[in-house]
């Protein structure tokens, strides 16, 4: 038993309640992946709403267009179980252009107007790109471009989503109720950050203290779920028996960036 | 025909990297220039006092380093990358080569082999006295490649090591940051280290003083054995000179790798002379361009992307992988403990916010790979040490497809950028998607 999640759960709880009073909850979504970390939030969610007697929030879920079967099928199962209101979400205009095949080259005159637009807007200057799902231009397209158009389709005010602090640098300064203004391209929103405070330890040992659903893959030893082609597996370990704390949930090796200087100097580069 | 430059400089005598230099007996300097960034142009030159390069040895040099001039008009050169010391007469024909030591494999009496020899000194009796940076070592050694001696003492990638009158050895004893004198038996007799930055030149005066050339602290400084700075010269931008001689009339000549200059001043600090004809032939671009590798030239390479081998040690070359998708994408391989670089330049204005972003794989690297910006002055000089230039996350081993950010201001003299994927060690690194982005 982790003392420290008890307290982690009720202040997440805390801000979702939060939430529920600053928006109609029927403008509210929850981003729902099929991970560990949205799965930890949709619960958390739920508990708040039965505590509560308040509806759950509806779900949508990107299928970025390589989803891992195992996933779709936590999904639908859990979809059930816990009668949440999913869509699935995708840039179908883009799969079309790629005749479906991962990896196909994608003439940009081929699309419809706006991603041909949000192209521009990236600085991206060829005629053609590859369906790369988690490519510069892939990721834009399948990923932001999709959740952006759903929020302006189903006029969102604000959605939760399971970030954390601890993934990495860039998410360091994000805060629980991060508002995202309009733009050409985005509606106002809100995004909602109920999670930031657990660690993936903690997030495991919620996981485990609670009883909360997990996707098998986990099982097998895959640490974080992205694109099926590019998601590696580590080690054959469940997630949580890793060594979470000397390595990253995404791959690669942690590197102590300030000693590499003394390194590049023994090394002679310069 | 002879290819020209705008400003009339014949390509291939333009000194890009100036390492050994020396004033001749005849008036004229001999300057050992190691290279273009590509690993390409490393030659000795021979400049008159008007600045008309008047002789040239092209012997196929890799980052050669140090020359000298035989009294019998023969130029011995420590060519580095090569591995070899060779000599050449007026006409340039190679007439000794080290590489037939020992029947053709290039072997001292005692086994060994001259790695990374970075400097040659005449020292008297037909022996040359030969530092070698990877060995950590000098030796002492005849034209047959007999050892008469070698160092005794421990040394860290040592540039130049010069024989005494006395029969001691001055060692410019770079990774350690001190000069030292030391006996045959490899006692110290004095040193000199308060607050150096990698000496790589170190010169006895004919009034006991040392003359020491301080690389990354952008100085030469006079040194009396009481350890007390006589004369210095320093400059306010990042140099990292090589050499430096003490001159009969009092002045010093200096070679300035960052500036590609040597140049002579007087003991009051001014400049008196100075030869320079670097001219770049990297274009500059105006934002970063081709940095999914699309568009790529006849022969494969990506368009507008550079491979920089001069630090390279003779290894590393430019692959082509593939992604999770089965999609092409650049990379490079390497396989020793230098370093090389793919990259661009891009003009950019000081004060100025970019985000240099992009995707990296490493497989099986025992080293590391990052994206690096090295910032350039408008006279293709790094404005710092490219240790110490900006750098994203460090990959090793086989990382997968990592994205990575770095977020830099450009700063004050910087002309233009050098935008890299670095790699360094045993392995490969694949990369893709690199992305210059000015932040609003």
């Amino acid at each position: 038993m982790n003392p420290n999640i008890e307290k982690k759960v009720t202040d997440s709880k805390k801000l979702i309640k939060d939430a529920f009073d600053r928006y109609p909850i029927d403008s509210l979504r929850v981003a729902w992946t099929g991970g560990k970390d949205s799965t930890l939030v949709l619960w958390l969610v739920r508990e708040v709403c039965l505590q509560h007697n308040l509806p759950l929030p509806k779900c949508f879920c990107i299928d970025e267009g390589d989803m891992f079967d195992e996933v779709r099928d936590f999904l639908k199962k859990w979809e059930k179980e816990w009668s949440v209101d999913l869509r699935m979400i995708h840039n179908s205009d883009v799969s079309r252009a790629a005749g479906g095949q991962l990896g196909a080259e994608v003439k940009i005159r081929d699309l419809d107007e706006r991603n041909r637009s949000e192209i521009g807007r990236l600085g991206y200057d060829d005629h053609s790109f590859s369906y790369e799902p988690e490519s510069y231009v892939g990721n834009h397209l399948m990923k932001t471009v999709t959740c952006m158009r759903y929020l302006e389709e189903e006029k969102v005010a604000g959605f939760f989503e399971g970030i954390r602090w601890d993934e990495q640098g860039a998410r360091a300064d994000e805060t629980y109720f991060s508002p995202r203004p309009a733009t050409d391209f985005n509606p106002e929103h809100m995004r909602i950050n109920p999670i930031l405070h657990f660690t993936e330890r903690d997030v495991w040992d919620a996981h485990h203290q609670y009883d909360i659903p997990i996707c098998s893959l986990y099982l097998e030893g895959y640490r974080s779920l992205g694109a099926r082609v590019t998601t590696k597996k580590v080690c054959d370990a469940p997630a949580w028996q890793q060594d979470l704390e000397n390595t990253t949930e995404r791959g690669g090796r942690r590197q102590d960036k300030e000693g590499l200087m003394a390194k590049l100097r023994d090394l002679g580069y310069m | 025909m002879t290819l020209q430059n705008d400003s009339g400089t014949d390509p291939s005598d333009i000194l890009h990297f100036p390492c050994g230099v020396e004033r001749m007996a005849n008036g004229n300097t001999l300057v050992v220039d190691a290279g273009a960034e590509d690993g390409s142009g490393s030659k000795v030159m021979e400049v008159t006092p008007a600045g008309e390069i008047i002789w040239a040895s092209r012997q196929g040099y890799r980052f050669a380093h140090s020359a000298r001039r035989t009294p019998s008009g023969t130029t011995l050169v420590a060519d580095t990358t090569n591995n070899r010391i060779i000599e050449v007469d007026g006409d340039d024909n190679l007439i000794f080569n080290s590489k037939e030591w020992e029947g053709g494999n290039g072997r001292l009496s005692d086994g060994s082999q001259l790695d990374y020899p970075n400097n040659i000194e005449l020292a008297g009796d037909g022996l040359w006295m030969v530092t070698c940076r990877n060995s950590n070592r000098y030796v002492l050694v005849d034209r047959q490649g007999t050892v008469r001696a070698a160092s005794q003492v421990e040394i860290k990638h040592p540039h130049n090591c010069s024989p005494l009158p006395n029969g001691c050895v001055l060692l410019a004893d770079s990774d350690a940051n001190v000069v030292r004198e030391v006996d045959p038996d490899g006692r110290t007799l004095w040193e000199f280290a308060e607050g150096l930055n990698w000496p790589r030149d170190a010169n006895r005066l004919p009034n006991g003083n040392t003359l020491i050339a301080d690389s990354k602290n952008s100085r030469v400084i006079e040194v009396t054995r009481d350890g007390n700075i006589v004369w210095e010269f320093a400059v306010d931008y990042f140099a990292n000179f090589y050499e430096a001689h003490r001159l009969d009339t009092g002045n010093t000549l200096i070679s300035d790798q960052q500036q590609k200059r040597v140049f002579e001043v007087s003991q009051a600090g001014d400049v008196v002379w100075e030869f320079r004809n670097f001219q770049r032939e990297q274009t500059v671009l105006e934002k970063l361009s081709n940095g999914f590798f699309k568009k790529r030239g006849p022969d494969g390479m990506p368009l507008d992307w550079s491979l920089a081998t001069r630090f390279s040690e003779g290894g590393g070359r430019f692959v082509e992988g593939k992604n999770d998708y089965g999609n092409d994408v650049p990379g490079m391989e390497y396989d020793r403990a230098g370093g090389l670089y793919f990259h661009q330049l891009v003009r950019c204005e000081p004060g100025a916010k970019f985000t240099f972003a992009g995707s990296l794989a490493t497989r099986d690297l025992d080293g590391f790979a990052c994206l690096q910006v090295a910032f350039i002055d408008d006279l293709d000089g790094l404005l710092c040490d490219a240790s110490l230039a900006p750098k994203g996350t460090a990959l090793s081993g086989d990382s997968g497809w990592m994205s990575d950010e770095l977020a830099v201001t450009v700063p004050e003299r910087a002309s233009h950028a050098s935008l890299r994927v670095f790699l360094t060690g045993k392995g490969s690194v694949y990369f893709n998607e690199l992305r210059w982005v000015p932040c609003i």
